[in-house]
C-alpha cells in the first residue's frame, strides 16, 4: 500500500502574541516513509522544534493534520503517539537521571503497547550492547556516562517501544565530533539495514550531506532538496 | 510497529554480533593484504572503518602491552591518517556545490540579513479572533463582575445579620440568653394578660423570620399574668338558688 509512514498536510502552526499570531510553520506538506533517512535543517528559530514536537504529539496540532500509517492525528490520543508510533531522541538526551542505562531503556519497554520480546530485559541489555554499551555501562546510572554515551541510550531507548519512527532534534549538539560522525552511522544503519523512518533536525551540513532526503525550513515552508 | 526488537532476543542477537564481528574480520584481512601491497587508499578506508567502530572498540580495556612504545609510534601514524582523512572529507564537502551547500554558505554569509534580527523567520497575522475574544471576554465579564459583588454583598449580609426566631409562647429567660448570645438587646414590654402564662413572650417585634443587623434591638411584650386592680364581674348570687349557688 502507498501509505506513507508519516503523512503531514496543511500543517500549520502559530504562537500567540498578543493581538497576534506568530507563524512559524504555514501549509506545510511533506511525508516520511520507512527506511529512509531524512535531515531537516533551518535557521535557529525557523519552527524545527515546533515541527518535530508536532510529529511527536508533544505539542497539539492547530492546523492542518498528520497521518500516522493512514491514521489522522485526530483520531489517536497523543499518549498513544508518543507510545506506539514514535520515537524521541533529544539534543539534552531526557534521560531518567536516577535509572540506570539498562532501566531507561526498559521503561519504554513497559509504556508501549506494541510488540516487545519476552525477555526484555535481555533485549534491552542486546540494544544497549548494538549502540556501543556494554553490560558494565549498561548497569550504571545515566548521569555516569559521558554525552555521547548517554545519547546512545536515548536512541536505544528511542527504539525500545519498536515504533517505526525515529524523531531526532539537534541529537549530536552536546557531542564532539568524532561522536557526531557515529551517531550519524546509527540513524543511517536504522534507516536502511532496519527500515527505520529516521528524521534528523540538524545544524551540521555533514549530516545533512549523508542524508536520503533533506528538507529546509525558512520563513515557515518546508522545501524539498533531494 | 515492527520486528526490529526481535532481532535482539538473546538468540537472534547472538548471531547478529557474529555476523558484525566476522564482518569485521573479514575487512581487516582483506586490508591486512592489500595494505602489504602498499595500497596507501585501502589504508586510508581502514583507518575509516576504525573510526567507526571506534565506539565500540573503546569499551574494551587496553591491554597493558598494547600500550608500549612500537604500538604507540604506530598509533601516531594513525592518528595522522585519520587527520588527513578528515581534511579530504571536508575537501569534498566544499567541492560538492549542491543547492544544500549554496542554501548553508548562503546562510553563513548571511544572505538573509536584512529580515530584520529574530523576525527573519517569522509571518505575523493579525488573530482573526483577537476582537471576537475580546468582545467576548467583555461580555463575560460584566455578568461576571456583577455576579460576583452581588455575591459578596449576599455573604456580608449573612455574616453580619442574623435571623429573629418566633419568640410568641417563648419564656422571657430563653430570649434574653438568644440576646446574649447574637448581641442583640431586647426591650421589654410587660402587660398584663389574663389568658396568657406569666413571664411569657405575647409579641414581638420585628416578627419571627426576618433578619436584622446586630446594633438593632428586638422588642418582645412578655405577660405579666392577670391584673390584680382588674375587677372580675362575679356573678350575682343573690339572684341564685343556693342549689344553683
Ligand atoms: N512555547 C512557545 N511560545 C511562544 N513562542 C515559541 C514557543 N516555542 C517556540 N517559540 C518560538 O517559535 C519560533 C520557533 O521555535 P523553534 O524552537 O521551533 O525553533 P528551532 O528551529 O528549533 O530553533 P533552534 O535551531 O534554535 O533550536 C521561535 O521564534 C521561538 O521563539
Ligand atoms: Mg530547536
Amino acid at each position: 500500500m502507498a501509505t506513507a509512514t508519516i503523512n503531514v498536510n496543511n500543517l500549520s502552526h502559530y504562537y500567540q502574541d498578543g493581538d497576534y499570531r506568530r507563524y512559524v510553520l504555514r501549509q506545510v506538506n511533506c511525508s516520511f516513509e520507512k527506511g529512509r533517512f531524512y535531515t531537516i535543517l533551518g535557521q535557529s528559530g525557523s519552527g524545527k522544534t515546533t515541527f518535530m514536537s508536532l510529529l511527536g504529539a508533544m505539542d497539539t496540532v492547530q492546523e492542518g493534520e498528520i497521518q500516522y500509517q493512514g491514521y489522522s492525528h485526530k483520531s489517536l490520543d497523543p499518549n498513544s503517539i508518543r507510545r506506539n508510533y514514535t520515537g524521541m531522541v533529544f539534543q539534552n538526551y531526557n534521560l531518567i537521571t536516577y535509572l540506570t542505562a539498562l532501566e531507561n531503556v526498559m521503561v519504554a519497554m513497559e509504556v508501549t503497547e506494541n510488540r516487545v520480546p519476552e525477555d526484555r530485559q535481555n533485549v534491552a541489555y542486546n540494544l544497549l550492547d548494538y549502540f556501543g554499551l556494554p553490560r558494565s555501562k549498561a548497569n550504571r546510572l545515566v548521569t555516569r556516562l559521558s554525552g555521547g554515551e548517554q545519547q546512545r541510550v536515548s536512541i536505544a531507548r528511542a527504539l525500545a517501544t519498536n515504533v517505526d519512527v525515529i524523531l531526532a532534534d539537534e541529537p549530536t549538539g552536546n557531542v564532539d565530533a568524532d561522536t557526531e560522525d557515529e551517531i550519524v552511522e546509527i540513524f543511517k544503519a536504522l534507516a536502511h539495514e532496519h527500515s527505520k523512518c529516521v528524521i534528523v533536525v540538524t545544524h551540521s551540513s555533514e549530516i545533512a550531506r549523508e542524508a536520503d532526503v533533506v528538507l529546509k525550513l525558512y520563513k515557515g515552508s518546508m522545501t524539498l532538496d533531494e | 510497529m515492527s520486528d526490529f526488537l526481535n532481532g535482539f532476543s538473546e538468540q537472534n542477537y547472538k548471531k547478529k554480533k557474529d555476523k558484525i564481528l566476522d564482518e569485521k574480520q573479514k575487512k581487516r584481512e582483506g586490508q591486512g593484504q592489500e595494505e602489504e601491497k602498499g595500497d596507501a587508499q585501502a589504508r586510508a578506508r581502514k583507518v575509516e572503518e576504525e573510526e567507526e567502530n571506534r565506539g565500540r572498540e573503546w569499551e574494551m580495556e587496553k591491554s597493558p602491552d598494547q600500550e608500549h612504545g612500537k604500538e604507540s609510534e604506530q598509533e601516531e601514524e594513525e592518528e595522522k591518517e585519520k587527520e588527513k582523512e578528515k581534511k579530504r572529507k571536508k575537501a569534498s564537502v566544499k567541492d560538492k556545490g549542491s543547492p544544500l551547500e549554496a542554501y548553508t554558505e548562503a546562510v553563513e554569509r548571511e544572505e538573509f540579513s536584512h529580515v530584520p534580527g529574530d523576525a527573519r523567520d517569522e509571518v505575523f497575522e493579525p488573530d482573526p479572533d483577537s476582537r471576537k475574544k475580546k468582545l467576548r471576554r467583555k461580555l463575560i465579564a460584566i455578568p461576571s463582575v456583577t455576579a460576583g459583588v452581588l455575591l459578596l454583598g449576599l455573604l456580608l449580609y449573612y455574616m453580619y445579620t442574623v435571623e429573629v426566631p418566633d419568640f410568641v409562647g417563648e419564656r422571657e429567660d430563653d430570649v434574653q440568653e438568644w440576646g446574649l448570645l447574637n448581641d442583640i438587646y431586647v426591650r421589654e414590654d410587660e402587660v398584663y394578660e389574663l389568658e396568657k402564662e406569666e413571664g411569657t413572650v405575647i409579641s414581638q417585634s420585628p416578627s419571627g423570620g426576618e433578619r436584622i443587623f446586630s446594633e438593632d434591638e428586638v422588642q418582645v411584650t412578655i405577660s405579666k399574668g392577670p391584673d390584680p386592680q382588674e375587677e372580675l364581674e362575679l356573678p350575682d348570687f343573690s339572684e341564685l338558688t343556693p342549689r344553683e349557688a
